[in-house]
This record gives C-alpha cells, sequence and structure tokens, in this order.
C-alpha cells in the first residue's frame, strides 16, 4: 500500500526534474516559442480526451505524428546540443569550465607583452555584439592561446596596430579599428590605443584591454572609464568571477540582466 | 547553493515543471498510484 504511494511519489519526482531540466535547456533558445505551442496543443490535445471529442481527438493524433517528426527536423542542432550536455556532465559544469580556458593564456600573455612593453589591445565581447568592430579587421577565428595573441600584437606584423576581438572564448578578429573617445580632459600622455579603449567602452558593453607600448602598464577600459595600472591578479580574478557568473547565468537563467550586472561594475572598480 | 536558494531560484519554473510532470502523471496513469 504504502510502496504504491512511494513509487507514484518516486515517479511524479522524476518526471518533474527531467520536465525542470528540459525547460531550463530550452529557455532562451528559439525552441521555447515552439514549446509553449506544443504545449498549447497538448492542453487541447488533453480537454478533447477528458471530454470525449473524438473528432478532435483524432485530428490531434494525427498531428501528434506528423509534428514529433517536423520537430525533430527542425531542432536537430538544439536536440544534438541537449543530448551532448547530458552526455558531458548533468550540470553542464565540465563544459563551462573549459570555457573559460582562455582567460589563463590571454592573461599570460598580457604578462609577458607588459613585461616586454610591447602594445596589446584586447576587446572581450559581451552581451552586446560587435560585428561593426570584427568587419573592421582582419577574422582569424582561431582558438586563443598566448602564442596567438603574441604573434598578432608583435610591432613586425601588419595587424599589430589595431585591437583583437575575443567573443564565445575565440580570438574573433585582428587589426580591428575602434571608434576613438570624445572626452577631452583624457591625460595627454594616454595615447591612441587608450582612446580607442575608451572610445569603444562608451558605446559597447565590451571590457577592452590595454597594455602600454611606452610604458607596459595594464589598463582596463569598461563603461566609458578607465582603470589604469590595473594588477594583472586582479584583473584575471575579476574576468574568471564575471565569466563562471555568467556560464552560471546562461545555464539557469536566474537573474535578470539588470541584477547580474551590478557585482561586474564592482569588480570593475576593485580590478 | 543552499537550501532556501535551492527552493526560490527559478520557482515559476519549478512550479511549471511541477504541474507538467503532474499533468504527465495523471493523463499516464489515469489519475490511479
Amino acid at each position: 500500500m504504502y510502496l504504491n504511494y512511494l513509487r507514484t511519489l518516486a515517479d511524479i519526482a522524476a518526471v518533474y526534474y527531467i520536465v525542470y531540466r528540459l525547460i531550463l535547456l530550452l529557455k532562451g533558445t528559439r525552441a521555447m516559442q515552439v514549446i509553449w505551442g506544443v504545449s498549447i496543443l497538448a492542453v487541447i490535445t488533453a480537454v478533447a480526451q477528458l471530454f470525449r471529442l473524438s473528432a478532435t481527438v483524432w485530428l490531434m493524433q494525427q498531428f501528434w505524428v506528423a509534428g514529433m517528426v517536423l520537430l525533430i527536423v527542425v531542432f536537430q542542432p538544439e536536440i544534438r546540443f541537449a543530448l551532448a550536455n547530458i552526455g558531458s556532465n548533468p550540470l553542464g559544469r565540465v563544459m563551462v569550465s573549459q570555457e573559460y580556458k582562455f582567460i589563463g593564456e590571454m592573461m599570460e600573455a598580457v604578462r609577458s607583452a607588459a613585461a616586454e612593453k610591447m602594445g596589446m589591445l584586447i576587446v572581450l565581447e559581451q552581451d552586446m555584439a560587435l560585428r561593426d568592430i570584427v568587419e573592421t579587421g582582419v577574422r582569424i577565428n582561431g582558438e586563443i592561446s598566448k602564442e596567438l595573441l603574441l604573434t598578432v600584437f608583435h610591432e613586425n606584423t601588419l595587424l599589430h596596430d589595431g585591437a583583437a576581438v575575443i567573443a564565445n572564448n575565440r580570438l574573433v578578429a585582428a587589426g580591428c579599428i575602434l571608434p576613438l573617445t570624445e572626452q577631452q580632459e583624457l591625460s595627454k600622455i594616454l595615447g591612441m590605443r587608450h582612446r580607442a579603449a575608451l572610445g569603444l567602452s562608451e558605446v559597447a558593453d565590451a571590457i577592452i584591454i590595454i597594455v602600454s607600448e611606452e610604458t607596459g602598464a595594464l589598463a582596463v577600459a569598461r563603461n566609458g572609464k578607465l582603470q589604469q595600472h590595473a594588477d594583472p591578479k586582479d584583473l584575471e580574478d575579476m574576468l574568471y568571477q564575471l565569466y563562471r557568473s555568467k556560464a552560471e547565468k546562461t545555464l539557469l537563467r536566474r537573474a535578470p540582466r539588470a541584477e547580474a550586472q551590478a557585482p561586474r561594475a564592482d569588480n570593475q572598480s576593485q580590478a | 547553493m543552499n537550501v532556501p536558494e535551492l527552493f526560490t531560484r527559478n520557482w515559476q519554473i519549478k512550479l511549471l515543471s511541477l504541474i507538467i510532470s503532474l499533468l504527465i502523471w495523471y493523463f499516464i496513469t489515469g489519475g490511479r498510484p
């Protein structure tokens, strides 16, 4: 008797967990809109069955047979991603930790550039896409490594004068041209590189890392503010924290965008 | 993640999942345990 109830509870709990995970996986993707449509049809089918409306039930059954095949074809990429996600780790953490491996490589490049006084201008794309900026440079779309970044910014190369754009954990383009800032009160010592970084940070939410060619000092620009003489260690910590919280946000979709950005601004002032 | 957070985070989605799972269970078993 009690065993039966227990079994029912376990059954419902398992279904609940699977449904919850599925919604989390699909939320925010274009699949979600379709899911809503399908849910409404499911409700209609259920109501029709409840009231024994034979013709409606028949029509709905025809849809489910044809519709399911259609849905699988249309959402083949999403289904593949979801299955790969389940296979790698139920929480997807393994995937996430690999995703911000690039920060370490990038910071190593930044450190050696600072030590050698090699000018560097790296743009980290955030929520706002930087397609216009990428178009002004040369597309690379390469995996980020210390060597690649140091090569791109080596002064005898064609691309060293512009900015390198990093998006989705890849070096998307190099030699990109950034808009210059209009701020007049900017120190005369700051060169074009800093002005360009500040200029982009005024119009986009990107994080821009600058290594000065003259002093080798590290600076970070964000939200129209320039943080000079930033500590590489602090910057690295801040970036890890930022990307981790971003990954969690994507994974759980728990916080509205405004809430998630507030702590990021605090981190920025610490760096 | 502490316990209260586990219940408050995404509560709308959790509620929706619970309703969906109960519906699924009801239509599969016909409401009999």
